[in-house]
């Protein structure tokens, strides 16, 4: 009897260590406890329990989350991303982003609210979603994007703070996929056309330097960017454009019926080899001006023109 | 020459001046005198056209409210008391101003020698000749009104209008002014009508004095035939007794 | 040095003026290219081989009108305050302060926020409703003044379009901060902007303003006779209230006309005519054409430096005028008060 009670306790160790071991390898099994966790800012956000009524205040996080299955989980968006999300539950409320309503976000009791750092000015005192905090409700700042390392932290980030880091491996490892298959075009090709890229149009033109995540898509589109000298996003004057004679033009400017005509037809330009070789473009607006791993639809329009012909 | 009939005038409710009515003639220097508050300037400035008024203002016969502002001025000329603004404009242009009512319309206004002349005529009236292309920035405040009482002449209207142009001036040039004056009135069929602050200066310039009292004509009498007395109730006080006081300490 | 002597330095300077500023920039061009090209768009005299094959169309069609619409425009503001300064007998005065600036901010911004826009009309719908709102922000202004005080008093003109100015403004940021994604576009309006206007523009503003100057320059005794005060100047025989509504209105079209197709540029119609004053005396026959050589010398060296400062950047053609503006006040003030305490 003894030696048989003993193979029975050994097989219910065993069966328990088993049960123990299945029950922890499953990832998709709640961890039931709230979290910390530093944001790039360096704030700590307390991670709730759930995270099951977001507010996202900026159209490249909202299009990160919606990536990441979150869309029935958003109960608040910013003023852009309410027109580039068609499944957003239509009793969404919109946040202007320039003027908080912060009682009305209040009111929605939500787990996770994400913002740009730049509603704070640079001041950490100046926090208009301190009473927020205050509450207790989770704030995450995440500056914008600076460059495509930094995008896919931020998916790996928002992952994270959403509690689907498996979603977020899974829309990491597809936004490396594209970058490489595009890499492969650009590296087949031998062009290294000078672009110049305009964000907004005539008559105060305004473009971007190094340091910015669309000069970094230039670079991978295989393209020079004319004014790569300069830093961050700056007015430019036509005539220094004019002078630099880039040999394709890409606009995003979305808000006008023709903006490739519009440039087309500038007084002044006509000698400009993108224009007497009318290789001048529009790229997607959002695509190009969201940072985040949409910037890939950017960035196949770029090089289908740049490389395609 | 000059004619004023029923003349009211009022500043918001109040009432200045009420129903005047008298005449003027040619050659002659009209004062008036009276009170501070009294309605001088009003006055004067009522016949000038400068403040809309009620009755008649007529000149020659003439109706002046129905003319326009320069036909108005060709015939009305008023000499104020020196003003704090002006800019640097030289005697000279500033005495051409004087000529504006007389001069062409047009872009390239020609300055023509008709009206060269005529300035340069008023500047030798008055003095200033010598001093025609300086700055008025730099005239002495004597100097100042020459200049102003050579652009009224040579605006050359039939009626002079006073408002204590002496004010501010030592006494020399007071009495230089009256003088140039007193010759203007002789030249032709002119008239000066005007209010002066002092007392003898206006006894001793005028042809005919013009009592006002609380925006009423006193009297109107011709200088030689005044009823000093009627001063005492006009000021209020004894100034026949003041003014003979001062009179011993000269004596 | 005589009138004559200085008025010819005036002019060589000015013309000096756009000949430097068509040469350099994001670009410098030499001044025998800028010959060929005009020799080639003149004469149809063939261009060098060797020139960029853009030069020629940098010069003629994007820097010559730029320089040319900063002199015109500078010209036009520059008389526009002359104009402003003697009727209202002020050195601040300005169409800017008594509410045209206002008034057609709030006709821009009302068309941007709202989208509106007009097949008939085209691209001139902005500039058509800016001088229209503008004159009537002034035109109001002035009325209400005329009935505050009979005899158009230029203090209450200057106090009503002021109150009317900031007003007027306030509408406008009301309404622009209710559309932030306009914010920038509104934001350069504000601060003005010459580039990319082309020779259309020129046209128009060259021709409204010379057609404005001449007039103006028409009433160079009646503005004299003005600064003596309105009681002298009725004396003499100017009908005031006329001439005053008359010349303030067609100094405010004037800046009206420039502001609707460049936006706001400020300090230039201060500036000039205070700098002719003190250099040619207050005659209105001198003031008003020499201002409008000096404001178009003015704006076309701030031009220059706006594209050449921060190259291949530019800085706003406001914020220039301002930087040099604001700190020449203060000098002007400093100086004034000084005379002021050592004359008493």
């Amino acid at each position: 009897m003894k030696r048989f009670n003993k193979y029975v306790s050994l097989v219910s160790v065993f069966l328990l260590a088993l049960m123990v071991m299945v029950g922890c390898g499953n990832d998709d099994a709640p961890t039931t406890e709230a979290f910390d966790i530093e944001d790039p800012l360096g704030l700590t956000v307390t991670v709730p329990v759930e995270v099951e009524a977001i507010v996202s205040l900026t159209p490249a996080i909202t299009g990160v989350l919606v990536d990441l299955g979150l869309t029935p989980y958003i109960v608040a968006v910013d003023g852009h991303s309410i027109f580039l999300f068609d499944d957003l539950s239509d009793d969404v409320l919109i946040v202007d982003s320039f003027n908080i309503e912060i009682e009305s976000i209040i009111a929605l009791d939500p787990d996770l609210v994400i913002a740009h750092d730049m509603i704070m000015m640079g001041d950490l005192e100046n926090d208009p979603l301190q009473p927020l905090r205050d509450l207790d409700i989770a704030v995450a700042y995440l500056p914008a994007a600076a460059n495509i390392e930094d995008i896919s932290r931020d998916i790996h980030f928002l992952g994270t703070l959403t509690r689907r880091e498996e979603a977020a491996t899974d829309l990491e490892a597809d936004f490396q996929q594209e970058l490489s298959d595009i890499a492969e075009t650009v590296a087949t090709s031998d062009r290294s056309p000078i672009v110049y890229f305009e964000i907004s149009p005539a008559p105060d033109m305004f473009t971007f330097g190094h340091s910015t995540f669309q000069h970094e898509l230039l670079e991978r589109a295989g393209a020079i960017n004319v004014f790569a000298d300069q830093e961050g996003w700056l007015p430019i004057g036509a005539e220094n454009v004019v002078e630099a004679n880039p040999e394709v033009i890409f606009t995003n400017a979305s808000f006008m019926d023709d903006p490739v005509g519009e440039i087309m037809q500038r007084s002044g330009w006509e000698a400009v080899d993108a224009i007497s070789n009318e290789r001048v473009y529009y790229i997607d607006n959002n695509a190009s001006s969201i940072p985040n791993h949409h910037i890939v639809i950017a960035l196949r329009m770029m090089v289908e023109h740049l490389h395609g012909e | 020459m000059l004619t004023i009939e029923h003349l009211s005038c009022c500043y918001g409710e109040q009432t200045v001046l009420k129903d005047i009515s008298f005449t003027a003639k040619q050659h002659s220097k009209l004062l008036i005198i009276g009170a501070n508050g009294c309605g001088k300037t009003t006055l004067l400035k009522a016949i000038a056209g400068l403040i809309p008024h009620q009755g008649i203002v007529s000149v020659n016969g003439k109706n002046t409210a129905l003319l326009s502002r320069k036909e108005q001025a060709k015939k009305i000329g008023f000499l104020s008391q020196i003003s704090s603004i002006y800019f640097p404009y030289t005697v000279y242009e500033t005495v051409m101003h004087g000529r504006y009512v007389h001069l062409r319309d047009g872009l390239l206004r020609n300055v023509d020698k008709t009206n060269e002349k005529i300035v340069l005529k008023c500047l030798e009236m008055t003095g200033l000749l010598a001093l025609k292309n300086k700055s008025i920035t730099t005239l002495s405040g004597g100097q100042l009104q020459r200049v102003f009482l050579a652009r009224v002449f040579a605006q050359e209207p039939d009626i002079i209008l006073l408002d204590e142009p002496t004010n501010h001036l030592d006494l020399k040039h007071q009495l230089e002014l009256m003088a140039y004056l007193d010759d203007w009135v002789k030249q032709g069929p002119r008239l000066v009508v005007g209010v002066v602050h002092d007392m003898n200066l206006a006894l001793s310039f005028a042809d005919e004095i013009l009592m006002l009292k609380d925006g009423g004509i006193l009297a109107h009498e011709k200088g030689a035939e005044l009823d000093l007395k009627l001063m005492n109730e006009l000021f209020e006080i004894d100034v026949i007794s003041h003014m003979k006081q001062s009179l011993l300490k000269w004596q | 040095m005589s009138k004559k002597l200085k008025i010819i330095v005036l002019v060589m300077s000015a013309l000096l003026a756009i000949l430097l500023s068509v040469s350099i920039g994001g670009a410098d061009i030499p001044i025998s290219d800028i010959g060929r090209v005009f020799a080639y768009r003149l004469f149809g005299a063939p261009l060098p081989s060797d020139m960029p094959s853009v030069t020629a169309g940098l010069i003629w069609n994007i820097r010559l009108p730029r320089v040319l619409l900063s002199f015109v425009v500078g010209a036009s503001l520059a008389v526009s305050g002359s104009v402003m300064q003697s009727v209202l007998k002020n050195p601040l005065a300005s169409s800017y302060t008594v509410g045209v600036s206002a008034g057609a901010g709030l006709g821009v911004v009302l068309i941007i926020v709202f989208g509106i826009s007009s097949t008939v009309l085209g691209a001139f719908l902005m500039p058509l409703t800016a001088i229209v709102f503008g004159m009537a922000t002034i035109v109001f202004a002035v009325l209400v003044a005329s009935r505050m005080s009979h005899a158009l008093n230029d203090q209450s003109i200057i106090l009503v379009g002021m109150i009317l100015s900031v007003f007027v403004n306030a509408i406008m940021m009301t309404f622009a901060s209710r559309s932030p994604e306009y914010a920038q576009q509104i934001a350069m309006w504000q601060m003005g902007s010459l580039s990319m206007r082309g020779w259309h523009v020129v046209g128009i503003i060259s021709a409204a303003s010379t057609v404005l100057i001449l007039w103006l320059c028409r009433y160079a005794k009646e503005m004299d006779i003005l600064t003596f005060g309105d009681e002298q100047a009725s004396a003499v025989g100017v009908d005031v209230k006329k001439m005053k509504w008359f010349l303030l209105l067609l100094s405010s079209m004037l800046t009206a006309v420039s502001v609707a197709f460049v936006g706001v540029i400020g300090f230039v119609d201060l500036i000039a005519p205070h700098i002719i004053r003190r250099f040619f005396g207050a005659a209105h026959r001198y003031v008003l054409p020499l201002s409008a050589l000096f404001g178009g010398l003015f704006l076309v060296l701030a031009d220059l430096l706006s594209r050449t400062l921060i190259a291949p950047s530019e800085i706003p053609i406001g914020s220039i005028t301002a930087l040099i503006g604001a700190p020449f006040f203060g000098y002007l003030f400093l100086k004034n008060s000084k005379r002021k305490a050592g004359a008493s």
